[in-house]
């Protein structure tokens, strides 16, 4: 109970502090800045009314998940790691981890408060994304399925924000200060993929590309057929699960043993 | 050359007239019951399609001779993706006359739209499209190049020889051209709906399909339950007579619709004068345009005269998308820019059209041109401006001559065709603001004959308002094809807004000059006086601590990527830009990483050295743009040896393409870091701007379609667009923009250094402010 309670207590103290340094504002405003920008570019092309019926429906749904996805899909695998980079270094720098080792929390404690606060931030954006844009496509544009629009989000959005911004946290923890941290992301960002190939292949080693093609190109493929091969979005959630896993043993270890906890 | 010659041909042959095959299928004898359909595998693109099925109606060519020679005119049946459609579908009439219905054939909005309920019948009019025999004139196809291509030779000694070829070969061919008519055409119409066993059909048609509509609606109301009449050319109206007429209204449209816009009216005022000084210009001293054809590949000097221009202004305002930049053209001839209508008229020289000519003339020489004598149109033509006269005038005299060629024994007209349409058919009416050839003038006369029929215009759309992207026309269409019985909801005509009218470079080049001097000015009074102070304390750099913290991945995966871009991109034009697009990013995110006030424990100790604050960042920044510099440099030269172009002048302007939009980002990059005492969002808001002009910079273009309220701040953005190309704007209007690119990245980096003065802020933030009052409360 004790170890839930201090878990709770660093992830809501992580989630107030990216409130308070803005970060967690500038995302979200970002991805209704993405969200809706769209909506404001068509808008005169595709507005309409119940007069399209079924038709209608799948259209729209079909310019939802084209406009809609690969911009939030953008988002999550570019913008969203940059604000939780900086988790764990920050503390190492500013001293809060000095004073932590004063406290019988555990690192394991300290990680998994982290990763949940940084997880919580997370999903805020995008409840408040999901919900603004959705009504916005709909009022403005036109109704949609919102059965494919919760799917994007549930099993699209959610699970490549949760493990990227997982990961980002979790490996940027060994990092000494924000500096490194920020270029740390930058790599995890833009060498990676790089390196792993941008698209990817169907093969494993496309799990370890941060866009996470398994699930991005997964739902582009519903508007639009001609998409580059991928792994399946459920390998693809799998395989970043395994990822999460092994980057927070990798960042328990690296707690316990180099900073002696 | 004689341009007027080219513009009257021109306009006779595509412009005036487009209210918009195989050859010589020998037409066959009756072979059984007329008519009838016979089922056959679709042309084209529709092979493939499953939701397809096409077949050939066989009908009389002559209605009148029932056992007569018979026609085969191609239909095509988009089934409804309804499972159970309605049981009266919806028949496409192109317009033209002489547009084929099944080749133009899309899966554009409108059509997904009427099909959700309604099979849609897409018919090839007898003497078009796929129909056999074909009235199409090959002999007529490349007539521009033609006219353009021997300037000494008048237009009309070309177009005769071709017509009267192409109607012998008609003619020998067995073709009856009398019957090749609106009347016939409407039999063939009814003879569909019978052959496919519809008790009811709803007609669509677009411009010339709203007369063979009405003229079904005349000779067969039983059999229509609704018709649409997009762009009304009704069978009373006299075409040619009316031309000076329907131009003056047009243009007078045009000019007040900008009158009455901020933007237009502020760069453009007075465009009527503008309009009218113009073309006096031109009728004293036609322009020499420098054409190109690359199809013909050929350099022409073609000569723009008064009515060249005005017939071209006449030709834009079909086109709601065009109407938008001929202000802009306007006053660019008033001011001597050649350029954009030099682009417009190589633009209209490329046009193939896909017109069955043989149908056109057969249409227009015996239901048009008899109804009217060259002295009405003279008479009626006095009335109006010189700028206006010559659509009449030139163009009457030309196609009276042209029938002539036609028809050379005559034809004897039906007086039917030149009298009034009445129906209590349901019909609904639409018109574009602008339309210059049907105006809607002729959809409200058109109206009030028809009693159960709905008038709507729909403001900045041209010729044609349901097949030119916007919805609201084709929602209120398929409402009233829904329920024909009821009026249908109008609402979404008060949301659209009118043509949005191009503001050009060129017009607010006095804005670019006065903000480039302006902030070029700042920077560049700003950088010698930085480097003065930096050349006089040059000894107090400490450039061996600053090596050793700057971090250098930014500058190795820049490295990596312009590497691997090298080798696999093959466009020249992508390769000629990598440089461009990777090093502005990878530098920005090296600045914004150079200098955070909360990073840097040491700040406190450098505020008290004697050596200025400020040089942290630019000893830091210093380093990776050195370089990143190498890296562009090497990566240009390369680029420009794959791609093999002339290498000094590239490689000049290869440095006005990445150097200044390097400096932008990178000031956006310090400032943000050093303003939110946060790196992550300097990197984090540098990389979102970097991307958002890579990918939608052209939304800054000027002309660029966009959205309210961005049109208006559009004409004044163009100076900011960091990846603003060569070829998008005139050299002068680049260099302005690279001016003020690079300045404002300059001005912003001065900016925050001056901020950093302050080194309490620069250590606190904006936290001291509030700790200064408490302590100071607390003393008290």
């Amino acid at each position: 109970m004790i170890v839930l309670s201090q878990i709770v207590g660093i992830a809501f103290y992580e989630f107030r502090m990216h409130w308070r340094r803005r970060g967690l504002l500038v995302v979200t405003l970002g991805m209704l800045g993405v969200t809706l920008l769209p909506i404001m570019l068509v808008r005169n092309e595709l507005s309409s009314d119940s007069l399209l019926g079924a038709e209608g429906v799948q259209y729209f749904t079909q310019n939802v998940i084209r406009i809609h996805w690969a911009a939030v899909g953008a988002v999550l695998f570019a913008v969203m790691p940059f604000i939780f980079a900086d988790a764990i270094p920050r503390d190492r720098q500013i001293g809060v981890s000095e004073v932590l080792h004063t406290t019988p929390l555990r690192p394991l404690s300290y990680l998994a408060g982290k990763t949940l606060g940084a997880w919580l931030g997370t999903v805020t954006c995008l409840i408040l994304t999901v919900i603004t844009s959705g009504a916005a496509w709909w009022i403005v544009i036109a109704p949609f399925d919102l059965s494919v629009y919760s799917a994007i989000w549930i099993s699209g959005a959610l699970p490549m924000a949760l493990i990227n911004v997982g990961l980002v946290v979790l490996i940027t923890s060994v990092l000494p200060n924000s500096r490194t941290a920020v270029l740390g992301c930058v790599a995890f960002v833009v060498l990676l993929p790089i390196l792993v190939g941008v698209e990817g292949n169907g093969t494993l080693i496309e799990l370890l590309n941060p866009l996470r093609p398994g699930l991005f190109f997964y739902y582009l493929q519903q508007a639009s057929p001609s998409q580059p091969q991928t792994l399946s979005p459920e390998v693809t959630i799998l395989g970043g699960t395994l990822q999460l896993i092994a980057a927070a043993v990798g960042a328990w270890l690296w707690a316990r043993f180099r900073d002696g906890r | 050359m004689k341009i007027g010659t080219c513009v009257r041909a021109l306009l006779c042959i595509w412009a005036l007239l487009t209210i918009s095959v195989p050859l010589t299928v020998q037409a066959q004898s009756a072979q059984g019951k007329v008519p009838r359909f016979e089922p056959v595998e679709c042309p084209g693109v529709l092979r493939d399609r499953t939701d397809f099925t096409c077949g050939f109606l066989i009908v009389p060519e002559d209605h009148a001779l029932p056992e007569g020679k018979t026609i085969r005119l191609m239909v095509a049946t988009a089934h409804s993706l309804s499972p159970e459609p309605e049981p009266d579908p919806v028949v496409l009439l192109s317009g033209g006359p002489g547009s084929g219905a099944v080749g133009s054939m899309g899966d554009s909005l409108y059509e997904r739209t009427i099909r959700e309920r309604r099979n849609l019948i897409f018919l090839d009019q007898r003497g078009t499209g796929h129909s056999q025999p074909s009235l199409d004139c090959p002999e007529l196809d490349n007539l521009s190049l033609l006219i353009l291509s021997q300037p000494q030779v008048p237009a009309a000694d070309l177009i005769h020889p071709l017509l009267k070829a192409c109607r012998d070969r008609l003619v020998s061919a067995g073709i009856k051209l009398e019957a090749y008519t609106s009347a016939q055409n409407a039999a063939d119409v009814e003879s569909l709906r019978q052959a496919l066993g519809y008790p009811q059909i709803n007609l669509w048609g677009g411009s010339y399909g709203t007369r063979l509509a009405l003229t079904v609606m005349r000779d067969f109301p039983a059999g229509v339950r609704s018709a649409v009449l997009d762009s009304v050319y009704p069978p009373h109206v006299e075409m040619y007579r009316d031309a000076p007429g329907n131009a003056d209204h047009t243009f007078s449209v045009l000019f007040d619709r900008c009158a009455a816009d901020l933007l237009c009216n502020l760069f453009y005022p007075k465009l009527r004068n503008a309009f009218l000084d113009v073309y006096a210009q031109l009728d004293k001293q036609p322009v020499k345009l420098d054409l190109t054809i690359p199809s013909a590949n050929q350099q022409i000097d073609y000569y723009l005269t008064a009515d060249g221009f005005a017939a071209g202004v006449f030709q834009f305002l079909y086109d709601p998308h065009a109407i938008r930049y001929l202000p802009s053209l306007i006053y660019g001839l008033r001011d001597g820019d050649l350029k954009q209508v030099t682009a417009a008229v190589n633009a209209t020289a490329q046009i193939s059209n896909a017109l069955s000519f043989g149908m056109f003339f057969s249409v227009m020489c015996s239901e048009e041109a008899p109804f009217s004598t060259l002295d009405e149109m003279s008479a009626v033509a006095q009335n109006y401006p010189s700028a206006m006269q010559m659509h009449g005038s030139i163009f009457s005299a030309e196609m009276w001559a042209l029938c002539q060629v036609w028809f050379p024994a005559g034809i004897t007209p039906d007086p039917r065709e030149n009298e009034v349409v009445q129906s209590d058919v349901p019909a609904l009416i639409l018109a574009g603001e602008h339309d210059p050839v049907t105006p809607p003038v002729w959809g409200k006369q058109t109206a009030d004959n028809l009693s159960n029929s709905y008038y709507l215009e729909f403001p900045g759309l041209g010729h044609g308002v349901v097949g030119v992207g916007a919805s609201c026309p084709i929602l209120i269409a398929v409402e009233f094809v829904n329920h024909p019985e009821r009026r249908p909801s109008s609402a979404c005509i008060g949301e659209m807004r009118g043509v949005a009218f191009v503001v050009t470079a060129a017009a607010t080049r006095p804005y670019a000059v006065v903000l480039s001097l302006a902030l070029g000015g700042i920077a560049g009074g700003a950088v010698i006086l930085t480097a003065r102070a930096a050349w006089t304390r040059r000894r107090g750099f400490a450039w061996k601590v600053s090596r050793r913290l700057v971090t250098w991945l930014p500058t190795v995966t820049a490295a990596i990527i312009m590497g691997l871009l090298l080798v696999t991109k093959t466009e020249p034009s992508d390769k000629l830009r990598i440089a461009e697009l990777i090093i502005p990013a990878a530098l920005a995110v090296q600045v914004a990483l150079a200098v955070a006030p909360t990073e840097d424990r040491t700040l406190e100790v450098i505020a008290t050295c004697p050596r200025p604050v400020w040089w942290l960042p630019l000893e830091r920044a210093a380093l990776p743009a050195a370089a990143g510099t190498v890296l562009a440099l090497g990566a240009s030269l390369i680029a420009i040896m794959i791609v093999g172009q002339m290498p000094v002048r590239t490689f000049l302007l290869h440095l006005l393409r990445w150097i200044p939009p390097t400096l932008m980002f990178s000031g956006i990059a310090l400032y943000v870091s050093i303003r939110t005492r946060q790196i992550a969002l300097g990197a984090l808001g540098t990389f979102l701007i970097w991307g958002t002009a890579a990918i939608a910079g052209k939304f800054l273009l000027p002309g660029y379609p966009t959205f309210f309220p961005l049109n208006y701040l559009q004409p004044l953005l163009w100076v900011f667009h960091p990846y603003l190309q060569p070829g998008e704007l005139t050299s002068t209007d680049y260099l302005l923009n690279r001016v003020v690119v690079a300045s404002v990245g300059v001005v912003l980096i001065i900016w925050i250094i001056r901020r950093m003065r302050n080194t309490e802020w620069l250590i606190f933030g904006n936290v001291s402010r509030p700790f200064q009052a408490n302590s100071h409360q607390g003393v008290g």
